[in-house]
This record gives C-alpha cells, sequence and structure tokens, in this order.
C-alpha cells in the first residue's frame, strides 16, 4: 500500500515537533544545571564572604595594632587594642561617643592629624607616618600611624591603625645613646663631641663669641692601668670624668675620646672669662686624691686649649690644635696647661719632617758617628772615647740628637740606630787598638729601648764577636732611668752583660730617680757625674756638693767616677783635687769625627793644656755640645 | 536568532501558503535541525536565509518582500506573545522609543546569548524619528516589516523611507518615521 503524502508529511511534521520538544528538554536540563550550578556558586561565595567577614572581623578584633574608623566625624568603630590604648579597657561597647580621630592626637601632633584628614577628604587615599599619641593614662605614646580613606557603610571614612612604636623607639633612643656616647663614662664620644663643637661653634659665629676647646690627658695614666688593673684604671676614669662635668657647666660638653684622653667644649659667651683661670680650676679638680679601691691616687694631667675663632675655624682642627698645645705640656714636663700657638704647630711639622726623614737615615748612610776623648785623673792620658752619634739630612741640614733621638727612642727607630752605633763603635775601636792604642776604652749609649729588647745581650755578644773588640774595653752607658724602670730584669740582664766581661756605667748620674740602695744590686763599673753638676762648680754650692758626694759615694762603693763636660780649669782642678778618677770635656776636646780623633790620639803626648786649646778654638767654631 | 522567530516563520508559511510549502523549503534546505525548533533554542540566522531563500523560489516572491512581510506578521505575533511589552505603549514611537534599552534588556535577561541587534533612535522633529538598524545579520527588510507591522499594530499613518548603507557583513540602515497630517505629535 502506497503510503499517503498527507501522512508522511504529519509524520515529519510530528518528527519535528518531537525533535524541538527533545531540544527544548535538553535546554531546560542545561539551564537547569546552569542555574543549580549558578546558585551553589553564589552559596559559595556568600559562605567565602561570611568567613572572610569573619576572619576580617577577627584579624581586626585580635590585631595588637589600635584599629579606628571615622566617619562624619566621629570615631564609629574602635578594636579592643584601640580600646585599651584610648579608653584603657579592651570593650568596644564602651568606646565614648563624640570622639574624633584628631583628638586622639598628643598636643604636638594635632595640627599634623588635622592636616592629614584634610588631605584625606581632598582625596589622598593613604597617608602614613610616625607620631604621638595621647594614651587613655595621659601617657604620650611614640606610634606609627596610618590613615586609609574608604568607604563605610554607605559613607566617606577613615581608617586609622596606630601601632605603638614606643619599644623600638626606646631601642632607636638607646642605640643613638650607644652610637654617641663612651660606655664606660657615658659622657659624649668623639661622634657626638663632634655635633656639639659643630653646634657651638655655629652658635658662637651667630653671637660673635669664643668657643674653647680643651684637650686633656691625664699624666702617667698608663701606670695605674698597668700596676693596679683595668679595673682601677676604669674607675679612676669615672671619677675623672665626674670631676670634668662638676668643673664645667651645665651647657658645657665634656666628652671622652678614648683611654685616658677628655675634651672639653666651652663657650666664652660672656667674652670676659680667663682662659688660664679655666683651666687651673679643671686641673685642681682632677689632682684632688681619689680614692679608688681602698687607695688614694693623685692625678695629674696635661692640658692644652684651642680658641674658635682665634686658632681656627674648623672643627678638626680646633680639636687637634688643642692636642698640640697638650702635648706640648707633655714635653714640658706634664702637670700644667698651655694655650696653643701658631709656633707650635710649626714645631709639629718640623717634628713631623723629621721624624720622616728619620726612617731612611740609616739607609741613606745620613748618620755618623763622632768621639770625644775620656781623660784620665791626671788629665794627660786618652783612656776611652765616648761614641757619640750624628745626623746630616742632605736638605735639613744637621739635625742635633736633642731633637731626633727622642723620637727615635718614641717610634722605636732607636733600636736599628741603636744596633748601628754599637756595630760602628766597637769596629772603630778595635781598628785603633790594632793600630797602635791597644789599650783604648769604649764607651757607647744605650737608649732604654734597645736595652728592653729580648736578645739585646745576644746581640751585644754578636757585635764583640763580629769586631773583634774584647768585651772588657767596651763600656755601656745606662741612664738611671732606664735601669730602675724595672729593677729585677734590669738586674738579670745587667748581670748578663757583666757576665760577657762588658763594663757598666750609670750615666748623667744625680738627674735621675735612682734609689741608692740599688746601687749595690747593680754590678756596675763606673758613675757618670752629668754635666750640669760639673758646669756649676764653684758657682752653686749644692752642685758642688753634689758633685764632692757622688765622688765620695764612688770611692765608697769602688766604682769608677768619671765627669762629663768639663770645659774650664776651675772644673778640672775640682775634679782631680776631689779624686775623680776621668774627665771628659770640651776642656780636652770636643767630639771628633773618626779621623780627627785618630789624630788627637796620634798627638796623645802632648800637654793637656795644648788639647784644651784645641778644644777652644773648636767651641768657637762648633758650638755644639750635646751628646748622646 | 532564538528559536521562537524560525517557529514563527514556519507557522507564517504553513497558514499563509501551507504545511506542505513549509515542508518542502525545510527539505530544500540544509538545515542542522532538520527543521525543528523550540522557541528558547538559538539557531544560526544562516538557517533563516536558506528557509527564506527556499521560500522566495518555491513561491516565486522577492526574498525583500518576503522578509518584509514575515517582520509585519512577527509584530503581530509579539504583541500577542509578550503583551507586557506593549503594555502601556500607545504608539509605534513609543514603542520603538523603548526598543534598545528596555525591551532588549529585557530579552538579554532570559537569553544572555542573544545576540540582538542595534536600533539608535532620534527625534529629529516634530512628528519625525530617525531610526538607525545595525545588525551582524541581513535582515534589514525584517527591521522594515517590524515597523510596518508596529505602525499597523497601533492604527498609524506613519510614512517610513529607508536609506540602506555600505557594509562589510549584515546590515546597515536608517529609516525614518514621519507621521502623516491625520497623525498627533508626540
Amino acid at each position: 500500500m502506497q503510503p499517503s503524502p498527507e501522512k508522511d508529511l504529519l509524520e515529519r511534521r510530528l518528527a519535528r515537533a518531537n525533535s524541538a520538544r527533545e531540544q527544548a528538554e535538553q535546554l531546560l536540563e542545561e539551564k537547569s544545571l546552569a542555574l543549580y550550578e549558578e546558585a551553589q556558586r553564589r552559596e559559595q561565595a556568600v559562605v567565602d564572604l561570611q568567613e572572610s567577614e569573619e576572619r576580617y572581623r577577627l584579624l581586626v578584633q585580635l590585631s595588637p595594632d589600635a584599629i579606628l574608623i571615622e566617619s562624619a566625624g566621629e570615631i564609629v568603630y574602635a578594636n579592643p587594642a584601640a580600646c585599651r590604648m584610648f579608653i584603657g579597657c579592651a570593650e568596644e561597647k564602651n568606646w565614648p561617643h563624640g570622639r574624633d580621630i584628631v583628638s586622639l592626637a598628643a598636643p604636638d601632633y594635632r595640627t599634623r592629624a588635622q592636616v592629614a584628614m584634610a588631605l584625606l577628604e581632598e582625596g589622598e587615599t593613604v597617608i602614613s607616618g610616625e607620631e604621638e599619641v595621647r594614651g587613655h593614662d595621659g601617657r604620650v605614646i611614640d606610634v606609627a600611624v596610618t590613615r586609609i580613606a574608604f568607604g563605610y557603610r554607605g559613607k566617606a571614612a577613615v581608617q586609622m591603625v596606630v601601632r605603638d612604636i614606643s619599644h623600638r623607639k626606646q631601642l632607636e633612643n638607646q642605640l643613638l645613646d650607644q652610637a654617641t656616647h663612651d660606655a664606660l663614662t657615658r659622657l659624649p664620644n668623639r661622634t657626638l663631641l663632634r655635633e656639639r663643637l659643630a653646634a657651638e661653634v655655629a652658635t658662637a659665629r651667630r653671637h660673635g663669641h669664643a668657643v674653647w676647646v680643651v684637650f686633656i690627658d691625664l699624666d702617667r695614666f698608663k701606670f695605674i692601668n698597668d700596676s693596679l688593673g683595668h679595673g682601677v684604671g676604669d674607675m679612676v676614669l669615672k671619677l675623672v670624668a665626674d670631676r670634668l662635668s662638676a668643673a664645667t657647666g651645665p651647657k658645657d660638653t665634656v666628652a671622652r675620646l678614648g683611654g685616658d684622653e677628655f675634651v672639653l667644649v666651652v663657650p666664652d659667651r660672656n667674652h670676659d672669662a680667663d682662659p688660664g683661670r679655666f683651666l687651673d680650676c679643671v686641673m685642681a679638680q682632677l689632682v684632688r686624691p681619689m680614692d679608688v679601691a681602698g687607695r688614694t691616687l693623685s692625678l695629674t694631667s696635661s692640658v692644652g686649649m684651642s680658641r674658635f675663632p682665634d686658632d681656627s675655624s674648623v672643627l678638626e682642627d680646633l680639636v687637634e690644635k688643642a692636642d698640640i698645645a697638650m702635648y706640648r705640656a707633655k714635653q714640658q714636663g706634664r702637670n700644667n696647661w698651655q694655650l696653643f700657638t701658631a709656633a707650635m704647630q710649626e714645631e709639629l711639622q718640623d717634628r713631623v719632617q723629621v721624624e720622616t726623614a728619620l726612617h731612611t737615615a740609616l739607609a741613606h748612610n745620613e748618620m755618623f758617628l763622632h768621639f770625644q776623648p775620656q781623660f784620665d785623673g791626671n788629665g794627660s792620658n786618652v783612656v776611652g772615647v765616648e761614641a757619640l752619634l750624628r745626623w746630616r739630612h742632605p736638605k735639613l741640614g744637621n739635625i742635633v740628637p736633642d731633637r731626633f733621638i727622642p723620637l727615635a727612642e718614641e717610634n722605636g727607630l732607636i733600636v736599628p740606630i741603636g744596633a748601628w752605633v754599637l756595630r760602628t763603635a766597637c769596629m772603630q775601636c778595635k781598628a785603633w787598638q790594632d793600630s797602635g792604642f791597644p789599650t783604648l776604652r769604649l764607651a757607647v749609649n744605650l737608649s732604654p729601648r734597645q736595652f728592653a729588647q729580648a736578645d739585646f745581650v745576644d746581640s751585644v755578644a754578636a757585635v764583640l764577636r763580629d769586631s773583634g773588640l774584647a768585651a772588657h774595653w767596651l763600656t755601656l752607658e745606662l741612664t738611671e732611668n732606664l735601669v730602675m724602670a724595672d729593677v729585677e730584669a734590669t738586674i738579670v740582664k745587667l748581670g748578663e752583660l757583666k757576665a760577657l766581661g762588658i763594663q757598666l756605667s750609670i750615666d748623667d748620674f744625680g738627674t735621675g730617680y735612682s734609689g741608692l740602695s740599688y746601687l749595690k744590686r747593680f754590678p756596675i763599673d763606673e758613675l757618670k757625674i752629668d754635666r750640669s753638676f760639673v758646669r756649676d762648680i764653684a758657682i752653686d754650692g749644692e752642685s758642688t756638693a753634689i758633685v764632692r758626694t757622688i765622688l765620695s759615694l764612688g770611692r765608697d762603693l769602688h766604682l769608677r767616677v768619671i765627669a762629663e763636660g768639663v770645659e774650664t780649669v776651675e772644673q778640672m782642678e775640682y775634679l782631680q783635687d776631689n779624686g775623680c778618677d776621668e774627665l771628659q770635656g770640651y776642656f780636652f776636646s770636643r767630639p771628633l769625627p773618626a779621623l780627627e780623633c785618630r789624630s788627637f790620639l796620634d798627638a796623645g803626648e802632648e800637654t793637656a793644656q795644648h788639647a784644651a786649646d784645641l778644644a777652644r778654638r773648636a767651641m768657637a767654631r762648633d758650638a755644639e755640645p750635646n751628646a748622646v | 536568532m532564538k528559536g521562537v522567530v524560525f517557529q514563527e516563520f514556519i507557522q507564517m508559511v504553513e497558514s499563509t501558503f501551507s504545511p506542505e510549502m513549509a515542508d518542502r523549503i525545510i527539505d530544500a534546505s540544509d538545515l542542522s535541525t532538520g527543521g525543528a525548533y523550540t522557541s528558547v533554542g538559538t539557531y544560526h540566522h544562516d538557517e533563516m536565509v536558506q528557509l527564506v531563500v527556499q521560500l522566495s523560489a518555491a513561491t516565486g516572491i522577492p526574498v525583500p518582500t518576503l522578509l518584509h512581510a514575515f517582520g509585519k506578521h512577527l509584530l503581530g505575533r509579539f504583541a500577542v506573545m509578550y503583551p507586557k511589552h506593549f503594555a502601556g505603549r500607545t504608539s509605534t514611537f513609543d514603542l520603538l522609543e523603548v526598543l534598545d534599552n528596555k525591551i532588549h534588556v529585557e530579552v538579554r535577561k532570559l537569553y544572555p546569548d542573544a545576540e540582538l541587534p542595534v536600533f539608535d533612535h532620534t527625534f529629529t522633529g516634530p512628528g519625525t524619528m530617525a531610526f538607525v538598524y545595525r545588525s551582524k545579520r541581513p535582515f534589514a527588510d525584517l527591521a522594515s516589516g517590524l515597523i510596518a507591522g508596529c505602525i499597523e499594530h497601533f492604527e498609524e499613518s506613519i510614512e517610513v523611507t529607508r536609506e540602506d548603507y555600505p557594509c562589510d557583513s549584515g546590515s546597515h540602515s536608517r529609516f525614518v518615521l514621519q507621521k502623516t497630517a491625520d497623525a498627533t505629535v508626540p
């Protein structure tokens, strides 16, 4: 049977209707699923939002920082930390009505807070800074503040986060204090000194007054530290700090640079203060006896002062020049004060120049020896020579030993220089002995640092061995101060030298500090009377008495006595009459270069008078009485 | 293009011509759906183009004429199916004025994926409305029919002139609606 077209059409329409329905159902399912998923997403979003809000709420509530919200000119929220800080309890509900953010600021910061709030109103979003707020108990608290503009419940608002940084500030202040103060005395250190000095100088510039910079160095403080220990030394420094603070005004600065060095900055605001009187007063404070650790100590100081603007307008210069003046006070025998002068600086520059040249003097063969003959008590026979160091610099010319020996002693160059002197002198003496003067003795001066070298005795032995000079022809001259510095060690070392066969002499005897009881314990052979006593023979009764006493002492202790600096017949005769064993001085001969000395030795048969004549002529030509 | 438009087109063909004509043009077209459309579905506009082209071929009536007629028919159907969009609207201008910013907004709520044409209107003078139609699809004739259907729906006397602008694809036309003398000025 043929299908009818109508039926086919209906079937196709039905099929399309079914298909459309299926599509619609499928779409419905898809939409339902999409709606369900959307609902799930929304539900999750609500949960997330709630959790986020809860987290934020907890964060705000538990935050150690105070968090406040101001809206419409009133604080509408304050977290517990804010409540603790500003009302003294953690209950948010107790926050009082009517307060605004500006009212929380400490008085000094009110204006700043007002400006910040105004800026936020004008469009700034975040303003941060460090301020001070007033806590619930009236205490001013250092805080870090961040103010943020935001919308709160549909209104413009400002959230303020306040962090208490008072502990940090305290640490910062401590750190600053440590960086600017001396830990021991709590006095300002070099850094703060510079700041204070800069401020004082700036003020002085404006008002036209002077500023004094005083440099104080305690005399022989090292001795206290070394002998009584650093604990005592520290106590002394603290006492000194207290006394200096007491001696100065509240607006003056007392600083410690380190060690036993202190600096005062004192503005002369009244234009009339007398620096000398002030310095006397400071020194008088320090010199008063101190009771420290059961002992009574007395301490002197050396003090130097420079003045703004007379001496300098440069801060560093002022301290340096006060230091130079202090150094001069040390040179003047300590326990005194000096005002800076331009001459001091020149001398210092000269000293620096000499010291610089000294480093290369030996290497450049600028040093040489002179020899001064030593006569027997009759003044008729040369018994020995004293080796004396000389330095001629190609540019600076002849530099006298008084200028360079102390420098070499300070910087240690005396050790190689002294070794060179000993070796050269021994070689020369041996050469003279070998050429017809077999009994010629040699005297060489020793410096304290040279003597203190651990291998000193060995080095002397090596020189004797190398030069071939028999030990008993060599006399080493030591100063009183050298042998008294460390008596026990000196006795051991002198014993070792003595064991080599060397003769030992105490130089400049009578000028230093020597306990006569030790004289007995030192294995010495000779005392050398200092030239200052010899010079005053027959002029000054005391000097004459000292000379006589030394000669008597020598006799009693069986020590040879030699006088140096004999320049007149009167001196010679007095010494001869009192039994002086040997004589040395310009009366007989000036110190001579090696060649001239040889000639002098060759002419040894001539009378002492003839030698004295030679010496007088030489004196006129070369007035150079200094000796090493 | 929403399935409701396809449904209305097929129903119009069935009622205007015959169910066989509808069946024939569906059969002659290459349709992914096989001619089965649900009102809430979305289909490619190319299927409408094919159906109209096939109808034109089968009836000898030009495509623009068919589309214009379909537009008029569709407006009538919309008035029946979506009365709330017509509620309170008293004139063609009144309806066209809210077409883009109210009716299309409502359509989008239901069908976020709907690709709707853009209608920009301006009142250029008393009783005159200029109406720019832009679409990614070549249905300016359909729009023209819809306007005509609208005028008919409100039983107004409005003269419509149309100006087509060149465009790469789709359509871009400007309609100027001028109320005739016996019509009231809004």
